[in-house]
């Protein structure tokens, strides 16, 4: 080892008789100073209560040996990130809602859509005459035909198929409550007409 | 009888003695905090990576990654050191910026003086400031190779470990770090470094 390299270790007592020439102990003599200057430099101390600190989280650590790895981890994370980690857990779970909240509002769209558009043309269009035929003598059925009747009967302005169809099935739907309440011997024989 | 680093350590992870850790931390509170210090060059900062390491020491304390018996300051230099540098390539500052310098003012100037004791620890802590100043404007490998010694008493052995690099190295780099810190000093105070340490 080059004995400059030497005088370093000398200079912090980690090698011991070391033979020193005149430029050598002048290099010494120059380092040593230097070193009693770095010597006398006031220590840094951290703040009382960060090692304070410390020493709780090793107390919590011994009594909560038991933990696993992730949970201990999870719990000595500092108050900022934690709060920060549930802000995001919060703003995952208010998307995921409502993202299922949408999912099944589209599914309900879905689902209705076809419905609506198919089942009322077909009846609408031999319900007036099935309610006409089947049953003259029953008041509540003879109202529900006319009401049905009147569909056609829908000013120009107010044509929107989809107006129309809402009015039609609203109307269906209330004849059929009707006739059950009354024992449904005028829906029955409806469905039985619009049998081919 | 004081009771060593591993009388300490068994003590704590044996019987759950929470007094031997902290006075583990005491211990050594001022060689570490005293390196995060120099690195980080903020006391907030310095105090923040303190408490993580020794959240990370008393994970691996903890789980039986300490396996490093008889050298439990070195090990936690590692961890301190692994902190810092963390610390330092987030802020993208591990190339060294030198520090304003305060005009007209001899290094002499700052030395302990027979000042009343009401101010001294102002003073020292303005000599620490004005040295550290000079300390900061060293080569970072420099720097931390005499943070190392000074501050946390390792030894050239353990420092040469710790950075990875032969001894050699690290001794050629202390070498040149005293010998930078003292042209620096010698230029910006009036008074020569040469001979005679002592300021009076």
């Amino acid at each position: 080892m080059d004995k400059t390299l030497q005088l370093i270790q000398h200079l912090y007592d980690e090698r011991d008789g070391l033979d020193l020439d005149d430029a050598l102990q002048q290099e010494y003599d120059d380092l040593n100073a230097v070193k009693g200057v770095l010597d006398r430099r006031e220590p840094a101390s951290p703040d009382p209560e960060v090692v304070d600190r410390v020493v709780t989280a090793a107390g919590r650590a011994t009594a909560h040996g038991s933990q696993s790895e992730p949970e201990r981890r999870r719990e000595e994370r500092p108050a900022r990130a934690r709060d920060t980690q549930t802000d995001a857990r919060l703003l995952r779970r208010a998307g995921a809602t409502l993202a299922l909240v949408l999912i099944a509002a589209l599914g309900w769209w879905q689902w209705s859509e076809p419905t609506s558009s198919s089942t009322p043309p077909a009846v609408s269009e031999s319900a007036p005459q099935s309610f006409d035929a089947a049953a003259p003598e029953s008041e509540s059925a003879r109202r529900s035909a006319g009401t049905v009747r009147s569909v056609s009967d829908l000013p120009d302005w107010d044509e929107g198929d989809d107006v129309v169809r809402l009015h039609q099935r609203i109307e269906i739907l209330n004849a059929r409550s009707t006739a059950s309440q009354w024992g449904s011997s005028a829906l029955l024989q409806t469905t039985g007409q619009q049998r081919p | 009888m004081n009771p060593s680093d591993e009388d300490l350590v068994t003590a704590y992870l044996e019987r759950d003695d929470e007094q031997a850790f902290r006075r583990l931390v005491e211990r050594h509170q001022d060689r570490i905090f005293g390196y995060l210090m120099g690195m980080v060059k903020d006391r907030a900062t310095a105090n923040d990576l303190f408490q993580e390491t020794f959240m990370r020491v008393i994970n691996a304390m903890r789980d039986g990654s300490y396996t490093h018996r008889g050298k439990w300051l070195s090990w936690v230099m590692r961890i301190a050191r692994n902190a810092a540098l963390d610390h330092l390539r987030k802020q993208k500052k591990w190339a060294d910026v030198p520090q304003d310098e305060e005009e007209g003012r001899s290094f002499w100037d700052t030395l302990e003086t027979e000042e009343p004791a009401a101010d001294e620890q102002l003073h020292r802590a303005e000599q620490r400031d004005w040295l550290d100043a000079h300390i900061d404007r060293l080569a970072p490998e420099q720097r931390e190779v005499l943070l190392l010694r000074q501050d946390t008493d390792l030894t050239f052995r353990e420092i040469a470990d710790l950075q990875d690099v032969s001894i050699n190295t690290a001794l050629g780099r202390m070498r040149y770090a005293l010998k930078n810190l003292r042209k620096m000093i010698e230029e910006s105070g009036k008074t020569s470094l040469a001979g005679d340490v002592d300021p009076q």
